[in-house]
This record gives structure tokens, C-alpha cells and sequence, in this order.
């Protein structure tokens, strides 16, 4: 049944790749046709990719992401500020209003608002 | 895709780890299925999977946003499948069948409905041979096989990122496929 020749069987694998030259094509194409033990061997082969294709899709078990989120190493604290920041825009903004409202004009002198403004950055 | 996928990066590169749970939710389905299939074994492809998270995330400063980062990532996976195969090598075979059986057995698909009970097991068996002749493979046309046939990928894009040249990969492929023809051809 393995009698076919290295060169057949070398332009089935071509074409399984979906890379064969026309005139390999051809001659294989020519040679099934008349050869019984390659027609079989081609068969098998597309069989065989068929059979692994067919294995069903498999996905992660559930909880897989936060089990990785707890392993990862802590990410900085200027991060998670940051992107509450950015996340949380008008609540940002409206505080800053209002301690400016009710600070008055040389509010900026102080620390605690160059604070704020630091991470709106 | 793609360019959420890169935003998602630049994120994380700046210490967001938010983001980086995104990118777990995108890939972790095709991650854990490259080291099941790798594997055979639902514990093992876990911890694998697991652990190319963790690697990337640490190592996320070394990916080149002109590379796609699902190559980047299946390449850390691959490895470190690589790398566990040839650790437990001497061993490997009779374990791989043993735990090939258990990891199939609980992900198998559900059967269409109105299949004769019969068929069901016929499936499932099926798919256990399968998997256990996917395993007897040497890795390196094991890793080929798996790209190629499950996750769908073009050799082009294989040989990219396994870095390997695509004549290679081709000779590979072919010897994975007549392997499987061996076993799976005959059924």
C-alpha cells in the first residue's frame, strides 16, 4: 500500500498545502486517476486531517482570567488612580469645584489641590 | 480587533492591569486550547495556560506593536508546552494516554439531539483517539499539526511565529501528516 512513489506522495502534501504547481497538479492529478495504492494513500491522508479537524472547539474552564489576575505582580497605586480618575471624569471634576468654590481665590496656595491636579495629568 | 487588542496593550505597558484582564478574556479560550491539545491533560493545559499569561504580562515591554500580538502570545505558550513535554519525556507516553483520556472525557462536545446513545460513545471515543494520536507525535510536528489543523492558522503565519523557515515547516506538516495517516487513515 506505501509503494506509491516519494515523488506522488511529496505533490499530495503540495497540494494539501494549497501550494502545488499547476503541472504537479496535473501529473498527480493524472496519476490517481490510474494508480489505485496512491488514490488510497491521498484518501487516508485527507481522512486523517479531516478526523483532527473535527475535535471539537475547547474553552478555558471558568474563572480562568481571575485566577491569572491573582497571580499577576501588584500593579502601582498611581495607575489605579489614574484610571479612576479618567473613569470618573465628572464626579473629578465636580469636586473640583466645589473645593474650589468653597476655598476662595488663594485656594491654589495650598497643598492638598496641587494634589488633585497632579493626577489629572 | 486588532487595534482594540493594541490599545489594550499600551495600557497595560502602563501598569494597567485592568486592561490586561480584557486581553486574558480575548485569548485565554484559543491559549488553553493550543496546551490542551498540546498536553492532553485539563490540569495541565491550566496551569500552562496560566503561566503564558503570567509571561506575558510580566515580559509585556518586550512585544513589538508591529507584531501581532496573538503570535507573540501562542509563541510563549508553544514553549512553554515544549518545555514540559521534553521534562517528562521518559514517562510521557503512558501518561499522556492516561490523562489525554480523563481531559477528553470532560470537554467533549454534547451530542446532537436525537443521536442513538450509541453514537454518542462512538463520538466520544473517537475523540480520544484522536487526541491520544495527536500526542504520540514528536512535539515539533505536534506544535504544526495543532496550528495548523485546530487553531486554523496558514503555515506562512506559523513559520513566523515559531521563527522557523517555511520549508521547514512544510517538511514538518508532512511528516505529522503521514504519521497520523498511519493511525487515523486506516479507520
Amino acid at each position: 500500500m506505501d509503494a506509491c512513489s516519494e515523488r506522488m506522495i511529496l505533490y499530495m502534501h503540495e497540494y494539501l498545502d494549497e501550494d502545488i504547481p499547476e503541472d504537479h497538479k496535473k501529473i498527480l492529478e493524472h496519476h490517481l486517476e490510474t494508480c489505485r495504492a496512491c488514490r488510497q494513500h491521498f484518501y487516508e491522508l485527507k481522512k486523517s486531517i479531516f478526523y483532527v479537524q473535527s475535535l471539537p472547539n475547547i474553552q478555558a474552564p471558568p474563572g480562568f482570567a481571575s485566577r491569572v489576575m491573582d497571580k499577576l505582580p501588584k500593579e502601582k497605586k498611581r495607575v489605579g488612580a489614574r484610571r479612576w480618575v479618567k473613569s470618573h471624569p465628572f464626579l473629578v471634576s465636580t469636586c473640583l469645584f466645589l473645593i474650589l468654590m468653597a476655598g476662595g481665590g488663594d485656594f491654589f496656595g495650598m497643598e492638598q489641590p496641587e494634589r488633585i491636579f497632579r493626577y489629572e495629568k | 480587533m486588532e487595534a482594540i487588542v493594541n490599545r489594550k496593550i499600551k495600557q497595560v505597558m502602563k501598569g494597567d492591569q485592568n486592561a490586561f484582564n480584557d486581553i486574558v478574556e480575548i485569548y485565554k479560550d484559543k491559549v488553553f486550547q493550543i496546551c490542551f491539545r498540546m498536553i492532553g491533560s485539563r490540569a495541565e493545559a491550566e496551569d500552562l495556560a496560566q503561566e503564558t499569561f503570567i509571561r506575558a504580562y510580566v515580559n509585556i515591554r518586550s512585544f513589538k506593536q508591529e507584531r501581532k500580538f496573538s503570535s507573540w502570545l501562542y509563541r510563549i505558550a508553544t514553549n512553554l508546552c515544549i518545555d514540559r513535554i521534553r521534562k517528562k519525556k521518559p514517562d510521557f507516553y503512558l501518561d499522556a494516554e492516561i490523562s489525554g483520556t480523563e481531559g477528553l472525557t470532560l470537554y467533549s462536545t454534547v451530542p446532537a439531539e436525537g443521536k442513538l446513545p450509541e453514537m454518542q460513545v462512538e463520538t466520544l471515543e473517537m475523540q480520544e483517539m484522536i487526541q491520544r494520536e495527536i500526542l504520540k507525535l514528536p512535539e515539533k510536528y505536534r506544535i504544526i499539526i495543532v496550528l495548523k489543523y485546530i487553531e486554523e492558522l496558514s503555515l506562512n503565519e506559523i513559520s513566523e511565529m515559531l521563527d522557523i523557515p517555511l520549508g521547514t515547516v512544510k517538511t514538518r506538516i508532512h511528516r505529522g501528516r503521514e504519521a497520523l495517516r498511519k493511525q487515523l487513515g486506516k479507520l
